[in-house]
């Protein structure tokens, strides 16, 4: 499995830092490629591109912009792109946008540059609850499972009875 | 204006020969009459000349090869853009030769004579010129625009309906795209790629309207090019109203999709068909959690996120029964 974006349920309390951070580091069009949505008001998710093993963005690109790297990340090639809004129409996930000033669709390219430095994408890094984790889910997965999960859970509830409290 | 060779040389003659021409006249003697460019009569209109003259070799007698042919072509072009603010009949073209310092004579009279009976130009002379510096991001037809429109102005002159100069008719270098509406999908390639803003997109109601402004059109081709669907096509041609009163006009307009759940218009009817036929050709199955079909990208968003939550639910409560 490549290494992935993944969000941990229970943690995330919206606060749209990733949001903010995402827009920083992208110069120069500043739009964030993470959406925060929350549901019922209450349960926050940050959400962004899944990166797919198999994208339905990358065979409707006529200009063959979108491509798939070794590492699993899908990449829009800015110079290519016409902004033809082809990709935003075919995500089933709605994560890709077309921005208005540059005129081309833009979305999460994990914080690719960053990688090549060695650090973790932007959103991972600026995510003060750790909401956001960067790494491969397999070895993510056997990390956290037994100790970290059920922490992570419990945590997520105090929180949840704390936010409760304030609202009530 | 007075070509070097032959006009100016009449003129000379005319002067030596004794000949008397009017004198209300004002020659300017350029080396062709290729060289006068629509710009220089567009300008002395709007400083105020009553008429403009321009005397030029007869065709095979150019010192440059063709420059009177062109200097023809791009008057005759220019006469049909005059036309509808009636100052047509204010310039002429002439052909004088060295030698014919009588015709010099004779044409220079009779179109002083056929002003004098139109009266003053309609202009005045007392204008505040438009400023045609050039910048880099200026060109030359932005100038030759802003001229026309300040004439249009001036003549009081308000276009209601497309005033369009046929292919055949059109100098070199005008020209502006055209679709075709079988074809065109509703994507943004055109729209998104045009370097002056000439192809306009608007969402109105449940129609995406194109249009064009084509007085813009700088001809580059990059939009024929581009186009996915090959709809577009750039042809030659000129059109006045759109920049007099700067309103596109509407090309062609195309349904748009509905979202099912927020009801909201995201994009064409046919550029969504399009796209999820190319998905469904190349992609067997697509493992997605939840009907995503006929919503507009928000709610896509949407709808993951609430199966996000109920997948969230459902664990909290496993945790539940077995932490106890």
């Amino acid at each position: 499995m490549p290494n992935k974006v993944y969000f941990v349920l229970n943690r995330c309390l919206g606060c749209e830092e990733c949001r903010r951070v995402c827009a920083k580091v992208h110069n120069p069009d500043h739009i964030s490629r993470n959406f925060v949505l929350t549901v019922k008001d209450f349960f926050s998710f940050s959400l962004r591109c899944a990166h797919c093993s198999e994208p339905s963005c990358l065979p409707v690109c006529d200009q063959k912009a979108i491509s798939k790297t070794e590492d699993g990340i899908v990449l829009i090639d800015v110079e290519k792109c016409n902004g033809c809004g082809n990709c935003v129409v075919a995500c089933p996930f709605g994560m890709i946008q077309l921005d208005t000033d540059s005129k081309k669709a833009v979305k999460c390219d994990m914080c690719i540059d960053r990688l090549k430095e060695g650090k973790e994408p932007a959103c991972v890094e600026n995510c003060a609850l750790s909401a956001l984790i960067y790494g491969d889910l397999e070895e993510l997965e056997s990390e956290h499972d037994k100790e970290i999960a059920k922490k992570i859970l419990e945590v997520g509830d105090l929180l949840r009875e704390i936010l409760a409290t304030k609202e009530g | 204006m007075l070509c070097k060779w032959c006009a100016s040389a009449g003129a000379d003659l005319a002067g030596v020969s004794r000949l008397e021409y009017p004198p209300n006249i004002l020659p300017i003697r350029v080396m062709c009459s290729g060289r006068v460019d629509p710009l220089f009569i567009l300008r002395a209109l709007e400083a105020g000349a009553d008429g403009v003259f321009i005397g030029a070799c007869h065709p095979g007698d150019c010192h440059y090869v063709d420059g009177n042919i062109k200097a023809k072509k791009r008057f005759d072009f220019l006469l049909k853009i005059l036309e509808p603010l009636g100052l047509k009949d204010r310039l002429t073209l002439e052909y004088v030769s060295a030698s014919e310092a009588r015709k010099f004579k004779e044409v220079t009279t009779a179109f002083t004579e056929k002003i004098r009976q139109l009266g003053p130009s309609p202009i005045g002379m007392n204008r505040k010129l438009v400023d045609l510096t050039i910048t880099d991001e200026s060109h030359k037809k932005q100038a030759i625009y802003a001229v026309l429109k300040a004439l249009a102005e001036a003549v009081g002159y308000q276009p209601t309906e497309p005033f369009i100069i046929p292919a055949e008719e059109t100098m070199e270098g005008y020209g502006f795209p055209i679709r075709d509406p079988d074809k065109c999908i509703g994507c943004y390639a055109c729209y998104n790629i045009c370097p002056e803003q000439v192809i306009t997109l608007e969402d109105i109601e449940n129609r995406r309207v194109f249009g064009t402004l084509s007085h813009a059109c700088v001809v580059c081709n990059k939009c024929q090019e581009l186009c996915p669907q090959e709809a577009i096509e750039i042809v030659p041609g000129f059109e006045l109203m759109a920049y007099l009163t700067q309103t596109p006009i509407e090309d062609i307009n195309l349904e748009l999709q509905q979202c099912e759940k927020c009801h909201s218009y995201f994009a064409a009817s046919k550029h969504v068909e399009f796209v999820e036929e190319k998905v469904q050709n190349s992609i067997q199955d697509l493992h997605i959690p939840v009907e995503q079909h006929g919503l507009c990208p928000e709610c896509r968003r949407k709808q993951i996120a609430k199966k996000i939550q109920s997948k969230w639910l459902e664990q909290a409560a496993l945790f539940m029964k077995g932490g106890g």
